[in-house]
């Protein structure tokens, strides 16, 4: 069994990696390398024009991630994984993820071409929209250029690091930027460990499908925020000093400054999360901010707390469907993505009043 | 049910098919606290303290421009009420915003920055600036006497004051 989740992590991993470069815009050109263009071409057809595929493909990969996390989860809480299994499950898969292509976000590309604004055309990022270099090549496939940074300094000032490794390249730099992202990452799992001593939280977030995918498959900075963040909580001589840290990259931890425990914090950030739809949307990465106070709090006190949050996790990771299968954000798929994310906690809601229900006529 | 159903999606159709494009030409901002506003201090703050936030060349186009676009309605609001060596100051300050916006998208472009649209907005707002200066020489006298209470009377060329604007932004 323990060879069969190792093994089958791997593969799905490698599945993974190879069906998210068919996403690669039409207008990014990665390499120009001969075998590359004939790996890539058949993929691209793929997902842009047998699109109802492309979903049901991915349906299957989200499947075959809940299905083994769900399993290492339990091979986990009865120990029967290693300490050493699960860190090397852990390495290989995110190694897999940190080089796929971010698939379902473009966010990674705005991170790179807003750090290019500072660091090449040292221009101010939160008054010059990337649209006014028309010259710049990373326009052709970047998404909301018009915009100016929407992130704050600390994102800006940490991004010098993937920038000046990036050496102008863009697959270089789509890699740098989510090495890291993972960087935090690892930390991260580090704090969880150090925090809760326990594998299985360990677990719970490294190999959570909705971490593996906007954190390490589309480098999202939201792991960045949420690092500063728990280290706010964590380290209470720093409380300010950290919490200004997390709240400069994005802004979302602002309530944090009002928490005194992980439970407290989990709702405060739910309750941005569940705001965030009025700024823009409900988009998956989001979530990551109440996982990662999630994963510090105990399982066993907090069962039915997990649960909800993994379906709503599930949920959101659907809201990816409609985009591959129709290209499109607008129109009907709004409602679609909403159904969807919603669908899961619904079921699992009815499951749980349905057993209470039987439970009940039993004792009767 | 259905027919309100397909009224509702004929009616969001209808919204797309009808929406229509429009280009907003170069509009010149409200004008801001006058000479003697007591928030005016604190709009001279401001406009200092931007300089600096505005770091790059493209941003100080920005700065530029906006204070450049300031001045000038500041400038004909003032001539508006006949507060002509106001005015004058305040023209006299668009013009140099205005030299200094053209120094810098040299800069820019120097610095490999295709300004193509930075500089087609800037001849959009020279035909704007052009429109209301050529307003005010329509209907200014030629020249004014200005004569300040204890003070010696000062002679004001509004036409060439005016068309020295004019030229600068040609």
């Amino acid at each position: 069994m323990k060879q069969f989740v190792i093994l089958g992590y791997i593969f799905i991993a490698l599945l993974f990696l190879i069906y998210s470069y068919g996403f690669v815009d039409k207008n990014l050109v990665l390499s120009t390398h001969p075998i590359y263009q004939t790996i890539h071409a058949p993929l691209q057809y793929f997902v842009f024009e047998k699109r109802g595929w492309a979903g049901m493909m991915y349906v299957v990969f989200l499947l075959s991630l809940w299905g083994f996390y769900g399993v290492t989860l339990h091979l986990v809480h009865h120990q029967r994984l290693t300490f050493f299994e699960i860190k090397k499950i852990i390495v290989i898969v995110s190694a897999i993820f940190l080089f796929s292509f971010p698939a379902f976000s473009y966010d990674i590309f705005n991170y790179i071409l807003t750090s290019k604004v500072v660091y090449t055309y040292t221009e101010n990022p939160w008054l010059v929209r990337p649209i006014e270099i028309p010259n710049e090549p990373n326009l052709a496939f970047t998404r909301a250029a018009n915009k100016t940074a929407l992130y704050g300094p600390t994102w800006i000032a940490l991004t010098v690091i993937p920038h000046l490794v990036s050496m102008n390249h863009v697959w270089v730099a789509i890699i740098a930027f989510k090495g890291f992202v993972a960087a935090f990452f690892f930390f991260f799992l580090y704090i969880v460990w150090r925090v809760t001593k326990s594998v299985w939280n360990v677990t719970a977030f490294a190999l959570n499908p909705l971490v593996l995918i906007t954190v390490l498959n589309e480098g999202h900075n939201d792991m960045v925020m949420m690092t500063f963040a728990v280290l706010a909580l964590l380290i209470p001589r720093f409380k300010f000093a950290l919490w200004c840290l997390s709240v400069l990259v994005k802004g979302a931890t602002i309530l944090l400054v009002f928490s005194r425990s992980f439970a407290q914090a989990y709702w405060f950030m739910f309750v941005i999360f569940m705001i965030s739809p009025f700024r823009e949307e409900m988009y998956p990465w989001y979530f990551v901010w109440c996982l990662s106070f999630l994963v510090l709090l105990p399982y066993t006190s907090h069962r039915l707390l997990y649960m909800f949050s993994f379906s709503l996790c599930f949920g959101l990771l659907l809201r990816n469907l409609p985009y591959i299968v129709t290209r499109q954000y607008e129109g009907y798929n709004q409602i679609i993505r909403t159904a969807v994310t919603w669908l899961p906690l619904v079921m699992l809601m009815s499951l749980i009043l349905w057993r209470r229900y039987i439970v009940t006529k039993k004792k009767r | 049910m259905m027919k309100v159903i397909k009224s509702i999606v004929m009616m969001l159709f209808m919204l797309h098919i009808v929406s229509f494009t429009v280009r907003a030409e170069y509009i010149l901002p409200y004008p801001g606290p006058m000479p003697g506003n007591k928030l005016r201090i604190l709009m001279k703050i401001l406009d200092a303290f931007q300089y600096y936030w505005h770091w790059g060349n493209i941003a100080k186009v920005h700065y530029y421009t906006e204070l450049s676009d300031k001045y000038l309605v500041e400038a004909k609001t003032l001539f508006e009420y006949k507060q002509y060596i106001l005015a004058v100051n305040a023209l006299k300050r668009s013009n140099q915003y205005w030299v200094e916006i053209q120094r810098y998208i040299d800069a820019a472009k120097s610095e490999g920055k295709d300004v193509t649209e930075l500089y087609k907005r800037h001849r959009e707002q020279a035909v704007t600036h052009a429109t209301v200066i050529e307003q005010l020489i329509d209907y200014l006298p030629k020249s004014f006497v200005w004569q300040d209470e204890k003070k010696d009377p000062i002679l004001l060329s509004l036409r060439s004051i005016l068309e020295e604007a004019k030229h600068i932004r040609q």
